[in-house]
């Protein structure tokens, strides 16, 4: 499944799913992949089923909901639906330059907090953290940019899960570095500033935090 | 017929005085029971004493984590032991190590049920203690898989070998009349295995080793805690004579000293090296001493339950100081209170044994009893945790620690109404999250 496109494999779980639920609610679920099952194989669907299935009428409809999804996961990609992200949905998984520069904003808030010395002893830390880490290449590079030139951040497909770990590496480090109390401070503060200077991007902290 | 007079009379006598002497054991039985069930539920009380207590002590996105684990633990405790753990503790034993029936008890004499009830709330207690010192940091599933086995296992196999009439440690005449060592050493040791395991807390040591302070959240429930706590101890140690005897007075007595001595002792013990008297430190001291006076309560003089309550508080304070300096994290010191003191208190208990004080013989027994406990328990639980961990993860994600276990254990939030500001996970927030991990 996962030789598929991103694409392919979205257009697959929003044509599996309709006939289920409403259109708004094919459109919630969907984004509930990207966030949490984009990269995990098709196994996975199942989990992905019991989670969307909260409501009792939904329940009954599990099972077949699970095998129309694996049924429309195998077939050709002409017969399924349109992209529910649009044609230039490719490498986007879900939108993602808010998702992203929601994290970029909150990182620098949370940075801007700490003096230059420590800011600058922390971003090595992180680069070092992230260098351990598995990340796909083009979001190791864009962080290193980020963090090494101070160039704009640009983590235009990174899905908001690996945004979410990374926020957390941070987190750790602030720990070990400040202690957790400061950390706590600097995370709430941080969010506080992102939402009131940028509250369009409120939404997508739910999903970093 | 003055002679069938006397007759008659003396037989109405003997037949009244049989009577009477039934009612008597009757009414005896029936008011030892009265006093086993009451003690039983102060004990019970204890778990609201350790949950306001831990909680308080814990920072606020962890607090109801904490009284999860205490709810969890009676509820676990009270089901494994009535199933395997009694069986494993009190029944026949003829190996001195391990009960080899009276599980699943079902139909069973009056007494049994009584002494089931008490005995469980023991188990409870035992089990409860890792929480708080394992707090802030431990996957809630795998705690409780802990808290099974050491219910199940751990906790009844040691009881055994001191409260089982043929126990090992028993038949050498090892005192633990309470439990110090059965009850409060046992958990302490569970939990120190536990944090070991598990590590410190995200930031909880800096680089160079210094300890950081991570204040607990309400110390007005820390305090409220131990008030409930010392109260429940009256029916653990007066409970534990498992009938209404007039010896409960000297035992309860004893107790209230040895609580009063340890928070005293901790006081000074903080004016003399010049440290500010903390409310956190002084309710550990109380409740080291309750645990110091847990094993010889019923065998030493008033005197000796005051030196006893306050070296327990002593031992307490310099227990959590050493621990930090070992770089073991333990959130609420339960390790220097339950474990530390409690050894303690059992050598006291021989050492101070009225009418044969300074024993080399018993005290030597004492000294056993407490290897015995640390090696047995240490290393199950160490075995335990480290096979928890490799199998299903014993340390909460860092992720989880970052949110709080509150919510990524439980989607819930202690304090929704009232944010201070210094979260970012508000009631607001938290309700649109996705918290499926």
């Amino acid at each position: 499944m996962n030789k598929r496109s991103v694409s392919d494999r979205r257009r697959a779980i929003y044509t599996g799913l309709q006939g289920f639920m409403d259109e708004a609610a094919v459109l919630k679920a969907v984004t509930h992949w990207e966030n949490r099952y984009i990269e995990q194989p098709s196994l996975a669907l199942q989990r992905f089923v019991a989670d969307i299935c909260q409501t009792p009428e939904l329940k009954e409809k599990r099972s077949s909901m699970l095998r129309n999804l694996i049924k429309v996961m195998g077939q050709d990609s002409t017969t399924l639906l349109a992209d529910p992200r649009g044609s230039n949905a490719e490498n986007i998984v879900v939108n993602p330059i808010s998702a992203s520069q929601a994290f970029a904003e909150l990182m620098l808030a949370m940075m801007a907090q700490l003096d230059d010395d420590l800011q600058h002893k922390l971003r090595i830390d992180l680069f070092a953290a992230l260098r351990q880490r598995q990340l796909p290449l083009t979001t190791l590079e864009a962080l290193q940019r980020w963090l090494g030139n101070r160039q704009a951040l640009e983590l235009g497909n990174a899905p908001p899960a690996l945004l979410q770990k990374l926020l957390n590496q941070y987190y750790v480090l602030l720990c070990e570095d400040i202690g957790p109390v400061r950390a706590d401070k600097i995370l709430a503060r941080g969010v506080s500033q992102v939402q009131h200077e940028h509250p369009k991007l409120d939404v997508f902290l739910d999903d970093l935090l | 017929m003055k002679k069938a007079r006397i007759t008659l009379t003396l037989s109405t006598l003997l037949f009244s005085s049989l009577i009477f002497a039934d009612d008597v054991t009757d009414l005896t039985g029936a008011t030892n029971m009265v006093w086993l069930v009451t003690a039983s539920a102060l004990v019970f009380l204890m778990q609201a004493g350790f949950a306001l207590l831990e909680s308080g002590m814990s920072r606020s996105k962890n607090s109801l984590n904490v009284v999860m684990k205490n709810y969890m633990d009676v509820c676990i405790g009270t089901l494994i032991f009535w199933a395997l753990g009694y069986g494993l503790m009190f029944g026949n034993n003829p190996s001195g190590f391990m009960g080899t029936d009276l599980f699943l008890i079902n139909d069973s004499d009056p007494t049994t049920y009584g002494t089931l009830l008490f005995q469980t709330m023991f188990a409870a207690t035992a089990v409860t203690i890792a929480s708080g010192a394992m707090a802030e940091r431990t996957r809630f599933d795998a705690y409780l898989v802990g808290a099974v086995i050491i219910t199940a296992i751990i906790y009844p196999i040691f009881g055994s070998w001191v409260w089982n009439a043929d126990g090992w440690l028993a038949k050498m005449g090892f005192i633990d009349f309470a439990g110090s060592t059965v009850v409060h050493s046992v958990g302490a040791w569970c939990a120190l295995a536990g944090v070991i395991i598990l590590g410190p807390r995200l930031g909880r040591f800096d680089k160079s080793g210094k300890p950081r302070e991570l204040r607990g959240h309400n110390l007005t429930l820390v305090a409220l805690g131990g008030f409930i706590l010392w109260f429940g101890w009256f029916g653990f140690n007066g409970g534990s004579t498992l009938s209404a005897s007039v010896d409960i007075g000297l035992i309860n007595l004893n107790t209230q000293l040895a609580a009063a001595a340890g928070a005293c002792a901790s006081m000074l013990l903080a004016v003399a090296t010049r440290k500010p008297i903390l409310l956190t430190d002084t309710v550990n001291g109380s409740i080291a001493g309750l645990v110091a006076i847990t094993a010889g309560c019923a065998t030493m003089l008033p005197a000796y339950a005051i030196l006893t309550g306050a070296i327990g508080g002593v031992i307490c304070m310099l227990g959590s100081q050493m621990m930090l300096r070992m770089h073991l994290d333990d959130v609420v010191g339960a390790v220097s209170v339950h474990g530390f003191a409690g050894a303690w208190g059992t050598l006291a208990a021989g050492m101070f044994f009225t009418g044969n004080m300074f024993d080399g013989k018993l005290i030597t027994v004492q000294l056993i009893g407490i290897a015995a406990c640390f090696i047995w328990t240490f290393c199950c639980a160490l075995i335990m945790y480290f096979i928890i961990d490799i199998l299903m993860g014993l340390r909460a994600p860092a992720q989880h620690e970052q949110r709080g276990l509150d919510l990524s254990e439980h989607a819930e939030i202690g304090y929704p109404e009232f944010n201070s500001g210094n979260i970012a996970y508000t009631a607001d927030r938290a309700s649109n999250m996705d918290l499926k991990l």
